[in-house]
Parts: structure tokens; sequence; C-alpha cells
């Protein structure tokens, strides 16, 4: 197994394993690369953080908290989402 | 992350013995969860890693995870060896290393850009640019650097290592140790002209860290302590 280089890994595709990595599904070469991207690279490391705040607050959030006139903005949202007609 | 006490695994005698490097407060820099640190009463409580295992370094990997804070550590559980880490079980925080800080850091970042600097010259004069090459030589600050390292860049090996030399030190002017660490390993391919450069570089690296952070050596040799760190 060779070392890794910060460049391995660019912002566009660690942007796209960060659910992986939360979820302990990388393996172990990649989660090493990912960790090297994020040694090298602040912007990264606070996307991390807010995507792992996201999950702690919506993770805490259940479907009755939620206000109806929200639940109906979203439920619109995510339909003109699959639509492909985004507001 | 959960924490535990008392024996883990193994029992202390028979732990690992390695290094952490962690953000400000004993926080771990991509999970963002706190360490538990020792005290009076002895080492840190144990920590779990519920999805993960936990990741340690040996002096020769420091280069590869470097951050504000770093702490000597113990690993237990079957320990096992990678390219630039160790992986445990579980692990607990034994000692703040006190020689290594924020200014620490920056100076890491410093010394990365000092020593692009010396390739970047060195290439310079080897290509009739000897002015070039004086210019650079005569910078005092990062900031000199940076900009005068950006106005020698160009197509050729030695301006092409102006151009490192120049991202090195804007990084490191910016406390971006890391980064500028990183720039210099790479600038270090093209000096050297090998790929295997970029690890030949970061075990100097991980040499000047434990110097600075008066650790044991690292076991395989360096010339850190011969380099040029300063103007």
């Amino acid at each position: 197994m060779s070392t890794f280089r910060p460049t391995d890994l660019r912002c566009k595709e660690a942007v796209e394993i960060i659910t992986d990595y939360l979820e302990g599904k990388l393996s172990f070469e990649d989660r090493t690369r990912f960790e090297q991207h994020l040694v090298n690279c602040p912007g990264c490391v606070e996307y991390l953080r807010q995507i792992r705040q996201t999950i702690g607050a919506v993770g805490r959030l259940t479907e009755e908290q939620i206000p109806a006139v929200v639940k109906e903005e979203l439920i619109d949202a995510f339909r003109h989402w699959r639509t492909g007609h985004i507001k | 992350m959960r924490f535990a006490t008392g024996a883990q695994g193994t029992s202390s005698e028979a732990g690992r013995h390695a290094w952490k490097f962690l953000a400000p407060g004993a926080v771990a820099p991509f999970a963002g969860t706190r360490w538990p640190t020792p005290s009076a009463a002895g080492p840190g409580a144990w920590v779990v890693g519920e999805t993960e295992d936990i990741y340690a370094c040996r002096t020769e990997d420091l280069s590869w995870w470097v951050d504000c804070e770093l702490w000597e550590v113990e690993l237990a559980g079957p320990v096992e060896e990678f390219p630039t880490q160790l992986r445990g079980r579980a692990g607990r925080l034994l000692a703040h290393v006190a020689a290594w800080d924020g200014a620490a850091l920056y100076a890491y970042g410093e010394a990365c850009a000092w020593r692009a600097r010396e390739w970047a010259v060195e290439a310079l004069v080897s290509e009739q640019l000897g002015r070039e090459a004086e210019v650079l030589r005569q910078c005092q600050t990062l900031d000199e650097l940076t900009s005068r390292a950006r106005a020698a860049e160009g197509l050729s090996r030695g301006r092409n290592l102006a151009g490192f030399l120049a991202d090195t030190a804007a990084r490191a002017s910016q406390g971006k140790a890391a980064l500028a660490a990183c720039n210099a390993a790479s600038a270090a391919i093209l000096y050297r002209g090998s790929p295997e450069a970029f690890e030949a570089e970061r075990r100097w690296q991980a040499a000047w860290i434990a110097k600075r952070a008066q650790l044991p050596a690292p076991a395989e040799g360096s010339d850190a302590a011969a380099a040029p760190l300063r103007p």
C-alpha cells in the first residue's frame, strides 16, 4: 500500500463521499485519502462540521415538530425536484 | 466515540505508545469530539470508536497529520501498522507535548518554505538565472518570498520551482502549515526528479516536527537537523 497525496482527491470528490465517511462505509484506503484531504483543506473540514451539525439537528426532529406550512413547502419542493422543475 | 474507564483490551504495559495530533482543546480534528485529557490521577479515559477504530502516528508519520496540539497516546487492542498511521481498537491520552503548539505549527510551515527556497535558488542558478536566484536568496520574510517567487515563476524547472515556492510561502504566511508542507513535498518531486521524493520530504518534515516537539528522532534516518530552517 502506498501513501496518499492530497491532490489524489479533489474537493468535489471529497464532498461526494462525506456521507459514506460519516457512516463508516469507506474502505480504509478511501478513508485515509479523505482524511489526508481534510488535513490540507480547511474548507472541507468546515463543510464536514456543517454536515454533522445538520445531521445532529435533523436527526432529532420528528414529523410532528415540523410546522404545517414548512411541511407543505418541503413536499412541494421534493415534488418539483422529482419532476425536474425546481421552483 | 465513546469513553470507557479502566483497562481496555490489553494491559497498559502491553499498549503501544504513539503520537496523536488534535485541534485546540484536545478535539479530534475530523470527528469534532473532545478527548478526555490526563489528570494528576493518571491518563485520560480510554476512547473506543463506535464506527471507526482509533488512529495515531509513529514519529515518522507526524508530517501527514499535523495540527495544533500533539499528544502522547496509548493504543490498545491489536495495533496494525499502515504507511502513514497506526490503528488500534482503543486509545487514551497519556501526556500533552508542551513543546508543540500553534507557534511551532507556524514555524513548521515557515521551515518548509525556506527549504523550498533553497531548491528554487539552486535550480535558478543552474539555469543561469542568477539574478532571480539572488532576489529570492535575499528575502527575509514570507511575504517577501511569496511576491518575489511569484514574480520569478515561469515554465523552466527553476521558474516552476519558484512557483511552488510562492505557493508554499503564501500558505505558510497564512498559517496553513499543513498545506505549505504538502506544497513543499510536491516541489521536492520536481527538484529531485523522482516521485519518491514526496515521501522522502514527508520524512524530513516528520523529523523536523519531532525535533521541534522534542520527541525521539524517527526510526529512519533524516537530514532535518542539517537543513536550513531560517534565512
